[in-house]
């Protein structure tokens, strides 16, 4: 690599290094920030990503491949790390009012999420089995971190060591994946690796690496059997952590698994059964389980399960279709989502959790606006037509259908079914009884720019389904 | 499904053979290894005295006994500060190493790569001063 090399490479991955230097600066800022200055922070970590943003926008050409292959710059990574940004500027939105409650509004916890970023734009931007694993463990790593970031409280302190230990095993799982990846192929460049096997696509090494890779990324998303960890990190994790997790790094996890997945050497070695497996399983287990849960962060940690099933069966379909499915609902399910928690976090004021279900009863009769938003969100989370969510499971439905999965089809829809069961019961409990508490929710501008913006998204994607999904279906990749 | 690209490149088996053959000699250093140490270990077993009392078996068979906390396995936590920055300049030293050797290949692109790494790491390093990591507190 010469030195125009190495210019063109740093300037196909200028939003990366804009994000990093940022954190980097800011970390050494806040540690000089006087005390109850911290909206300098904020608004310092704002300005970052939107600048990395419009980085971002500026070249939508032509894919640009950097790093000698390892990295690209393509409209498929583009459109990750869109969702990325905006994950990470409505969770900054939403962190301000419930650090200060919690305590924890150190320079830190904004410089953490800055650096998550980085990783998953890496994880979205890596075309090399080495370059993933860097973008995995940078984004892993931090969220450890965030995850215990209520140091004094012991449900922090065990998700945050539950979650180190387990993701740790998967990772290494997943390195020993790559290394036999590379001891039979002689790479870990995902295009050059289906050049490299032209013998029996069957073969046992072959067949165990693939698995191998695929548990440690499946854990990443938290799909069965590897969803262990996700109910307990959270509902440990401060909210705000859980909100931006169950959105940013799962849709990171995904954009790794559409590249690894969709690459000819695992397409052709039938990976595709242990992945419509894991679909069903995983689709099951969070549907089913979701249905016994009094606290609404584990609820919304199993419906966090059974969607990532869903987007799983998109995966399976695979092709265009499949792809532009899973990349469509990656994106509804991060308005949606975002939106569900902000009104979760939005309850949390004084000694109010606002973590148990039953603390919503007769929320409606008091706030009917907030209580609309709430029935807004749980029914595109959900996939009740007029709102987004429902056009985010067709695309992938129609998606498998073409494709000629047509029983998987079939599951996918009886298991949202019961899904959809547990989002309503939570309707019900807002809207059909009188309240036994006066709420006090903590609606700051910010919150409320947040939860309109989600609003804005889950009701303008499910009014113009077609226009996003052609933006999606432009960004796949090859196309 | 899209097929296998067949017949672009070198045959599978070639390129495991070559990979297996470069990966031989780590092979042999690490058996000859195993069995350089276990032999050691099983012959002076045969040969040496053994007889175990409690002075032979403190940490300092000749010097004072071992006092403090550190006697009963459990170590100041400002330790485990300082251990934790000793990796961010072992991790530095490990790579300028092999850097240093092949400096002269990897050339001006190299040269500012490694500048990069170690701005990075000297961040954290700043941010680990300032944090008063670097200050013994009793």
């Amino acid at each position: 690599m010469n030195a125009a090399a190495l210019y063109q490479s740093a300037l196909a991955s200028l939003p990366e290094i804009v994000v990093v230097t940022g954190a980097c600066i800011l970390l050494i800022l806040g540690q000089l920030v006087r005390k109850g200055r911290e909206d300098f922070l904020l608004w310092a970590s704002v300005t970052v990503v939107v600048i990395a943003a419009l980085m971002t926008l500026m070249p939508a050409g032509d894919a640009r491949s950097a790093y000698a292959g390892m990295f690209i710059a393509d409209r498929f990574s583009i459109f990750f790390k869109l969702i990325f940004y905006l994950a990470t500027v409505l969770t900054f939105l939403l962190s301000r009012k419930y650090a200060e409650i919690e305590g924890i509004g150190s320079s830190e916890y904004y410089v953490l999420l800055l650096f998550t970023l980085s990783g998953m734009m890496i994880m979205a931007s890596a075309t090399d089995l080495l370059s993933i694993y860097v973008g995995l463990e940078l984004t892993v790593l931090c969220t450890y971190v965030l995850t215990g970031f209520l140091r004094r409280e012991r449900r922090s302190n065990e998700a945050a060591l539950k979650y180190v230990i387990l993701g740790a095993v998967s990772t290494g799982i997943f390195l020993y994946g790559v290394s036999l990846v590379y001891g039979l192929t002689g790479t870990t460049q995902l295009d050059a690796m289906a050049a490299a096997v032209t013998g029996d696509p069957r073969d046992p090494g072959l067949l165990l690496a693939v698995v191998f890779i695929v548990a440690g990324l499946v854990f990443k998303v938290g799909a069965v059997p590897f969803h262990m960890w996700l109910p307990d990190v959270y509902e440990g994790a401060p909210t705000t952590i859980t909100a931006f997790m169950s959105v940013g790094p799962k849709a990171a996890g995904f954009a790794v698994i559409l590249r690894v997945f969709l690459n000819p050497l695992v397409a052709a070695s039938d990976a595709w059964i242990v992945v419509a497996v894991i679909a069903v399983a995983t689709m099951a287990l969070g549907s089913f389980v979701a249905l016994v849960q009094d606290n609404f962060k584990r609820l919304l940690a199993y419906s966090s399960i059974a969607h990532a099933g869903f987007a799983l069966f998109g995966v399976v379909a695979g092709g265009a279709e499949g792809i532009a499915s899973v990349m469509l609902y990656l994106l509804i399910y991060a308005f949606m989502n975002l939106g569900m928690f902000g009104t979760v976090i939005m309850m949390r004021s004084g000694d109010f959790s606002g973590e148990v279900i039953e603390d919503y009863t007769g929320f409606a009769k008091q706030h009917p606006a907030l209580a609309l938003l709430m029935l807004l969100y749980l029914f595109s989370l959900a996939g009740i037509p007029p709102t987004a969510g429902f056009f985010a499971k067709f695309y992938v439905l129609v998606a498998l259908v073409e494709r000629g999965y047509v029983v998987l089809a079939v599951i996918a829809v009886l298991l949202s079914a019961v899904a959809a069961y547990f989002y309503i019961r939570i309707v019900m409990l807002i809207y059909m009884h009188e309240p036994k508490r006066v709420f006090e929710p903590a609606l700051t501008p910010m919150v409320g720019a947040t939860l309109a913006i989600t609003a804005a998204g889950t009701i303008g994607i499910g009014l113009f389904p077609a226009w996003f999904l052609r933006l999606a279906q432009q960004s796949v990749f090859g196309g | 499904m899209p097929p296998v690209a067949f017949g672009l490149s070198k045959p599978l088996s070639w390129v495991a053979d070559m990979t297996a053959m470069e990966f031989l000699p780590v092979l042999f250093m690490v058996a000859g290894i195993v069995l350089v140490a276990g032999a050691t270990m099983f012959v002076s077993s045969l040969l040496r005295p053994s007889n175990p009392y409690r002075e032979k078996n403190a940490p300092y068979e000749c010097g004072m006994d071992a006092a403090g906390e550190a006697a009963g396995g459990r170590f100041r936590v400002p330790f485990f500060i300082l251990a934790i920055l000793l990796v961010v300049f072992d991790v530095e030293a490990m790579f300028l190493f092999p850097w240093a050797v092949v400096l002269k290949e990897i050339g001006l692109v190299g040269y500012v790569e490694m500048f990069v790494f170690m701005l990075l790491l000297l961040v954290g390093f700043a941010y680990a001063w300032l944090k008063g990591a670097l200050e013994w507190e009793e």
